[in-house]
């Protein structure tokens, strides 16, 4: 396992160690600073960026006629904080992105760490319109900020909810119910994990 | 329905008969959400038929309807919209939950899904099931149409119904050829307390040990000359 640093690109490549990705070199060429890391396996291609770069790249990746990623598959993201710290994971987020090719008939996926304490990622909604219902389901779920959204509100829970649900440390049976609700008495606690 | 027969006059309780006509003209409002409106609808096409019963048609404004069927899970933001739903009703209402989630919240239990509807609204059949059959469904209605004919809208919901009570010891005689409903209450799965099922295969609730049926597959004459053949040969 070779030490990762700012400038070289780690790559690991499990199963066909002679060939290399188009699509990653390309990236590399054009935006040498912005990967943290690449990793792929048997055609199932990630990479790691640095979010400031996050438009560009996807810009090159739709456009570029060796990439055309015309299809935005999805956009999720990830929250590390129960995880212990040897998957070299230093940022508490990871938004996650898949992108897919129809004409080349590829996939992609990109990484982008995300501070806990400046939770904000330039948002793509301009490359692709499906973009915004999946930032705003994001924005709801994990708190992270997407700059440059025209309409970053809750999309999934009421808008008088507190907190957003998906992080580790909500509680998963914490709820904020909008009426008063009747006492009921539960005779069964099956699955009660505190 | 209680009569006595004088000559050309046939009298009776006035309840009874209202009763009769409301629990056999019932009009639906299918307050539909999840998976359950599938079994929903199953139960209302031909197969099943729902419309044998009188409760055919669905009205899709509750001011028309009787009974609100509470179908699949219930949301927190969903909450105030079934509130408003059912103070919309006009006496006499009924409420049917059906399926487990509208019950007691089903297997969500989670920040957003509404521990059972009975939460918010007073409800006076519960359906089991994950979703239940249509089978299951029909017996629902049809108590609630006991309840109808026996108590009436002027029931307190809640109140014990002893023609309820009835109708559930006859259904568990019917039922004790088929399943055998423990007596203790399971607490704690003895093969690992923190499991949630209860049941795991080879399990049984009385013994408290794996039960080995030697004969398990081999019920039959030719199964265990089978089983035989193969200890020999």
């Amino acid at each position: 396992m070779s030490e990762e640093s700012s400038e070289s690109v780690e790559s690991i490549e499990t199963s066909e160690p002679s060939e290399t990705s188009a699509v990653i070199n390309l990236v590399q060429q054009e935006h040498p600073a912005a990967i943290l890391s690449t990793h792929r396996h048997r055609s199932d291609e990630t990479l790691v960026l640095k979010r400031e770069f996050i438009q560009p790249i996807c810009r090159l990746l739709r456009d570029h006629p060796d990439c055309q990623f015309e299809m935005f598959v999805d956009l999720t993201a990830v929250d590390y904080l129960l995880v212990e710290t040897n998957l070299q994971q230093t940022e508490r987020f990871e938004v996650v992105y898949h992108l897919r090719s129809l004409s080349k008939d590829h996939r992609i996926r990109l990484k982008c760490p995300v501070p806990e304490n400046d939770c904000q990622i330039p948002s793509i909604h301009l490359l692709w319109h499906a973009v915004n219902w999946y930032e705003r389901e994001c924005y709801d779920m994990y708190g992270i900020h997407f700059e440059g959204h025209p309409n970053l509100n809750r999309i999934l829970m009421y808008e008088q909810f507190q907190g957003h649900p998906l992080r580790k440390d909500y509680p998963m049976d914490k709820q904020q119910p909008l009426l008063e609700l009747n006492d009921v008495e539960e005779r069964y606690h099956y699955g009660r994990f505190e | 329905m209680e009569s006595a027969h004088y000559g050309d006059f046939l009298t009776t309780k006035f309840d009874n008969v209202v009763n009769w006509a409301r629990k056999f003209s019932l009009f639906q409002y299918p307050f539909v959400t999840a998976c359950c409106g599938m079994e929903y609808m199953s139960a209302s096409c031909s197969h099943y038929d729902v419309s044998r019963f009188g409760a055919e048609i669905p009205r899709f404004s509750p001011r028309q309807s009787d009974v609100l069927w509470v179908v699949g899970t219930v949301t927190h933001k969903m909450t105030p919209i079934l509130r408003n739903v059912y103070d919309q009703m006009a006496e006499p209402k009924w409420v049917i939950a059906f399926g487990a989630c509208a019950s007691s919240g089903g297997f969500y239990q989670n920040y957003s899904v509404l521990q059972g509807i009975d939460r918010v609204i007073p409800v006076d059949v519960y359906i089991a099931g994950c979703p239940p059959r249509p089978e299951a469904v029909l017996d629902g209605l049809m108590e609630l149409q006991n309840r109808i004919q026996n108590d009436g809208p002027s029931a307190l919901q809640g109140s014990i119904n002893s023609a309820a009570i009835n109708h559930l010891d006859q259904k568990k005689l019917q039922l004790s050829r088929f399943l055998e409903i423990p007596e203790t209450e399971v607490v704690e799965n003895a093969q690992n307390p923190k499991s949630n099922r209860a049941t795991k295969a080879g399990y049984s609730y009385s013994k408290g040990y794996i039960d080995t049926n030697a004969t398990l597959g081999y019920d039959t004459p030719k199964g265990r000359r089978d089983k035989d053949n193969l200890k020999t040969g």
